[in-house]
């Protein structure tokens, strides 16, 4: 059940990932360890906004789900495009 | 005062959301499905372009400014936040406190367009513009369409601002302010994709 107080915590969680992104893309780094945590933070978040702030968590589950994939898909694919980009250039050469 | 807080507790208790409900109305999700899939088709076409120009696509990032990007996510996610104390106090038949909260999610939705507004401005000043090359071609078109989004959602809160103080929402009866509030987060749920993708992944 949504409550004030967890609600607090879920937004201060939120604003603390979002910074830690800004510092990563401060850094100007690019590695695996970055495009993972990259592909965490989209998860996290957009988890977080579904199940909490939506609250699609106790809702219709064809809902809840559809929502929820997005935010596992989305990061897989930008997975995929950092590991294996010459790979996916080639399916995607008309 | 106590009395109010068991009036508050006890209508929050009557009417919590129920399991396996389709939050708001059916209508709004045939949008926010439709809107998920466009912004969904914007990503695929990132991706293609990524794997294409990698150079264009690993330098683009870089170039941008990460401080107004981080400012307009924090905006988006406090913005959603303030929707969801909405959604709380309306249960809790606060209806002046609603308001407010509201009164809050429009207020980051203004910063929001303010802050992109400004961004636009200093993108051009560095020589950013829409034919500089394809990365910031597909910036532009993504943070544009999503830069409307922000726009005409504010506009729907504060419909639900007026429909609120014309006395149409209540604990028992909230369905319209429900179907905003979903819609709002989806918005901030396209931006939270979008800001990795455009400031932080190269």
């Amino acid at each position: 059940m949504l409550n004030s107080k967890s609600i607090n915590f879920i937004w201060g969680a939120l604003m603390a990932v979002t910074i830690g992104s800004a510092f990563l893309a401060e850094s100007g780094e690019t590695n695996l360890l970055v495009t993972l945590l990259i592909c965490l933070s989209i998860a996290f978040k957009g988890r977080m906004v579904v199940d909490r702030f939506m609250e699609l968590r106790n809702a219709n589950r064809y809902i809840h789900f559809s929502m929820s994939l997005y935010f596992y898909v989305v990061p897989a694919l930008i997975l995929a495009v950092y590991l294996l980009p010459d790979e996916l250039a080639r399916m995607t050469t008309l | 005062m106590s009395s109010v807080a068991i009036v508050s507790q006890k209508t929050f208790l009557e009417y919590p959301p129920k399991a396996n409900r389709i939050p708001g109305n059916g209508a709004v999700w045939v949008g926010i499905f439709s809107e998920m899939s466009e912004f969904a088709l914007m990503f695929m076409v990132y991706f293609v372009a990524k794997v294409h120009y990698q150079e264009i696509f690993s330098e683009g990032p870089l170039k941008l400014n990460t401080l107004a990007g981080t400012l307009n996510t924090l905006a988006m996610l406090t913005s959603s936040y303030f929707v969801a104390r909405a959604m709380l106090s309306i249960r809790q038949n606060r209806l002046q406190a609603c308001v407010y909260w509201l009164w809050g999610a429009v207020g980051c939705g203004v910063v929001y367009l303010i802050i992109k507004y400004w961004e636009y401005r200093w993108n051009v000043a560095h020589g950013i513009e829409v034919e500089t090359n394809l990365f910031f071609g597909v910036y532009y078109y993504m943070t544009f369409n999503h830069f409307l989004h922000v726009g005409w959602g504010s506009g729907a809160i504060l419909w639900a601002i007026y429909r609120l103080k014309s006395g149409a929402y209540s604990a028992e009866n909230h369905e319209g302010l429900e179907a905003i509030a979903c819609y709002w987060h989806m918005i901030d749920l396209t931006w939270i994709v979008m800001f990795p993708l455009l400031y932080v992944f190269r």
